[in-house]
């Protein structure tokens, strides 16, 4: 059977804590949720699920599944920011069980082809303002790459479905909902877990979906000790939807041993999934995800985070319809160099030329190399853009977020590059901070959100945070 | 140059056919001799066609306005400077013996549009794909050049508003200025920020404006004036839109160029200008374009404003007439706007006030955009 090779995970800069939704609202409903994570202005499920793929090593996969509990299909931008053409791709999404789903598949493939896949899951799930249900609702992003063989061996899998209503669901602007007044999790995630517990034997670890704090306790009650209840993840991330039982599943193999097993079960939309893993070896590097919410991140006070959230905004749909007209084909022919900053090397000289332009700048040549900048430089030069003189485009992002800092970025290979630089104040860039590139949102126009690069403040590979 | 003339710069209700008939009709006026603009031969016309009124076939609106019915004229845009490109071509038609009275213009008309339109307008003479899509303004990247200048030199922000305190204090005399008001530094550092470091005022304002030249032959000049402006030198140069394609962003290469061949074909040097007028977009501009057209050393920009160097009576009047900051910048009729200064200024018929005395030899400077087209002229009586 097949096996996990490696994890990685990826969270935004930003939280917030359980006492500002009480300053705010006079409560905060979740139990045994301190804080959690909130997506930037600038980032989604795309960018995160691109930001924990990239801390994955590099290795040929002849599959991506991407796994998110909305609707909106991600495999397409994540493909094109990992620089995959060649491989299959497929989106799962719908409910927090597409990770489980797409796992699954993942196994298959490796199984029958005996080729590396990769599984992508990544939720920024969305809530109304007003409905105690938004409360607990965060981001966050968990890659796994899978092969024939690994450190995290496969034994055996089992998945089970009920329909459910109104348990969970999305209204028709997306966010999520519920009933409250169903709940199969407690019927069918032991249908899953049950017999897998049993193959596994005793002293099996089970790293389970965390919508909150009590829910693995909840429908694992009577199967599983509460010591061996691995996770936690979501004290300090909140509910991170589909990724959860992922981001449970590193800091459970974190905390494990060789020879362990462990349990990985997924739940949403009346599907579970579960998947026992028996410890070969443990990946080397696993950082925490616990330790990395725990040492980074900018607290955001709840007027900051409603504006991150867009729901002070009113503007439409159509935003930037006067912004900077570029037209969609010019866009997509740039994504490589948008997305993952290939520049050009000149055959005939060697010149190394991004953005890319027709001929080379020293000798003339047009023939060129694909050549993929690391994203590391420094800042030349750097100004903050005010309040209110914005590009038209950028506008509602300003009147979100404020101020945001403009640099010309000398990056290490040779070229210089104009960028927003995110994730961090303004004020606290300068000429030589040392800065790294991310994938983010960057406007939307005629409906279509386009993504590029932005640079935030390098934070190293010191294997707290994710790229 | 044997006329010359201008609408009143600043916000207008008039639009655009209007206010280049005011400015064709000062031009008229100041023709010593006068002359039947029925004799122009062939008009270039310089216009970014702002908020995209009238951008197919501007110039010949234009020119019927005034009864140069069926005149040849095109437009010519590079951006903010555009009437000095319009002021080049026609001097290459008249050097090269095919012409010998023909009409230079500009006009603009700006603040006819909602703010969202005008910042769409405002940003287009960028490189949109790649700087613009950063969440660059217009002024963003000279705030960027600013960032690095003051970083390299020390140039201080004091200077940088010093520039913006001078020329308001020479537009106070000038009539046909946006603004009149004498401000100080404190105003300048404690105006909103636009761009760090840049606040709103150290940048120019978005103006209305229409500016018109006439150039003649030297052989037919006497017919229309006894008093009338060589053109020394025309020179021009490009450089990259992108400021991440250019070697420093602390100098503008086509600034360093053009300004040298001008002086080659003049045969002068910089301390003989006695008056310049200087591109100042936003106050890093003019200071700049001190040192790169070789007035200061690089770097002096700063200092040589903060000491007076650049003020009535210094080494060179700079702006006299209240530059792009004071006097208005209608895109594209500025570079043309900067001519009619060196105009008055070197037949003695600038205001009392602001008079360079003895002026012989000006210079005009003007740039398109953050860099990409420059033009530089040389003047002389």
């Amino acid at each position: 059977m097949a096996a996990i090779e490696s994890l990685a995970f990826a969270f935004p800069a930003y939280r917030i804590r359980a006492e500002a939704y009480v300053r705010q609202w006079g409560y905060f409903r979740p139990r045994g949720i301190e804080e959690k994570t909130v997506a930037g202005y600038d980032e989604d499920e795309v960018t995160l699920a691109v930001a924990a793929a990239r801390r994955l090593p590099d290795a040929g996969v002849g599959y991506l599944a991407a796994a998110t509990s909305s609707g909106e299909g991600v495999s397409a931008t994540v493909a094109a920011a990992l620089g995959l053409e060649g491989c299959r791709r497929a989106d799962f999404g719908v409910s927090t069980n597409a990770g489980g789903e797409a796992l699954l598949t993942c196994l298959d493939f490796v199984d029958a082809r005996g080729e590396r896949a990769l599984l992508v899951v990544a939720d920024a799930p969305r809530g109304a303002p007003d409905d105690p249900q938004e409360h607990g609702l965060a981001a966050g992003a968990a890659a796994l790459l899978l092969g024939p063989k690994g450190g995290l061996e496969v034994e055996e899998t089992a998945s089970a479905t009920r329909e459910e209503y109104g348990e969970a669901f999305r209204d028709p602007e997306g966010r999520w909902r519920s009933l409250e007044v169903v709940d199969m999790a407690e019927r069918v995630v032991p249908r899953v877990a049950a017999p897998l517990l049993e193959r596994g034997g005793r002293g099996v670890r089970v790293a389970c979906a965390e919508p909150d704090a009590l829910f693995s306790r909840r429908v694992l009650r009577g199967l599983v000790p509460p010591d061996q209840l691995g996770g936690g993840v979501v004290t300090r991330s909140g509910d991170t939807g589909a990724a959860s039982a992922f981001l449970a599943l590193v800091e459970t193999v974190r905390g494990a041993s060789r020879g362990d097993r462990l349990l990985l079960v997924t739940y949403g939309g009346g599907g579970a999934v579960g998947v026992l893993l028996r410890v070969a070896a443990k990946p080397r590097g696993l950082a925490s995800p616990l330790q990395a919410l725990a040492e980074d991140g900018t607290d955001l006070d709840y007027a900051t985070y409603a504006r991150f959230r867009r729901y002070l905004s009113t503007a439409s749909p159509s935003e930037g319809s006067m912004g900077a007209y570029l037209p969609l084909p010019a866009y997509l022919e740039s994504v490589p160099a948008r997305y993952r900053l290939v520049a050009d090397r000149c055959k005939a000289c060697g010149r190394v030329q991004f953005p890319p332009r027709p001929a080379c700048r020293s000798c003339g040549d047009r023939t060129f190399e694909a050549a993929p900048l690391s994203g590391q430089g420094e800042v030349h030069a750097v100004t903050v853009i005010a309040r209110g003189s914005a590009p038209t485009e950028f506008r509602e992002q300003q009147d979100m977020v404020g101020a945001y800092a403009v640099a010309l970025v000398q990056l290490t290979e040779g070229p210089r590059i104009v960028a927003q630089v995110t994730d961090c104040r303004p004020e606290e860039v300068e000429i030589g901070t040392p800065v790294e590139a991310v994938l983010r949102r960057v406007y939307r126009q005629e409906g279509v959100v386009r993504y590029g690069y932005k640079f935030r403040p390098s934070v190293g590979d010191r294997g707290r945070r994710a790229p | 140059m044997v006329g010359a003339g201008q609408a009143r710069f600043g916000v207008r209700v008039e639009g655009l056919k209007a206010l280049f008939a005011e400015a064709f009709f000062a031009c008229l006026e100041s023709v010593d001799r006068g002359v039947d603009p029925r004799a122009i031969q062939e008009a270039y016309v310089g216009s970014m066609s702002f908020g995209g009124a009238q951008i197919g076939n501007l110039a010949p609106l234009m020119t019927e306005q005034v009864g140069l019915d069926h005149v040849p004229t095109r437009k010519v845009e590079n951006a903010c400077a555009s009437s000095s490109y319009a002021l080049r071509d026609a001097w290459f038609a008249v050097r090269s013996g095919l012409r010998d009275l023909v009409l230079v213009a500009g006009v603009e008309k700006m603040t006819d549009l909602p703010p969202p339109r005008r910042g769409y307008w405002l940003g287009v003479s960028g490189d949109t794909e790649w700087e613009r899509l950063a969440g660059t303004t217009f002024a963003g990247l000279y705030a960027l050049m600013a960032s690095r200048h003051m970083h390299e030199y020390g140039t201080s922000r004091e200077a940088l508003a010093q520039v913006a305190v001078k020329n308001h204090g020479h537009a106070v005399h000038n009539p046909k200025a946006h603004f009149r008001r004498a401000i100080t530094v404190e105003e300048v550092l404690r105006a909103p920020p636009l761009a760090s470091p840049l606040t709103l005022y150290d940048s120019c304002p978005v103006s209305d404006g229409a500016t018109a030249l006439l150039l003649a032959s030297r052989e037919r000049a006497a017919e229309f004036t006894d008093a009338p402006v060589t053109v020394l030198a025309s020179a021009a140069a490009s450089d990259f839109l992108a400021l991440h394609d250019r070697e420093e962003i602390t100098r503008v290469e086509g600034t360093v160029r053009a300004g040298r061949e001008a002086f080659r074909q003049a045969r002068l040097e910089p301390k003989d200008v006695d008056l310049a007028e200087l591109h100042d977009a936003f106050t890093i501009g003019e200071i700049i374009a001190l040192e790169d057209l070789g007035f200061c050393a690089k770097g002096q920009g700063g200092p040589w404003t903060l000491e007076g160097r650049t003020a009535l009576g210094g080494d060179v009047a700079v702006n006299t007439g209240g530059g792009l900051k004071a006097k208005g910048h209608p895109l594209g009729a500025t570079g043309a706007g900067q001519v009619v200064e060196a105009f008055r200024q070197l037949r003695g018929e600038a205001e009392a006030e602001r008079q360079v005395e003895g002026a012989e030899v000006a210079l005009t400077h003007n740039v398109g955009g953050s860099g990409a087209s420059v033009a530089v002229h040389l003047f002389g009586v």
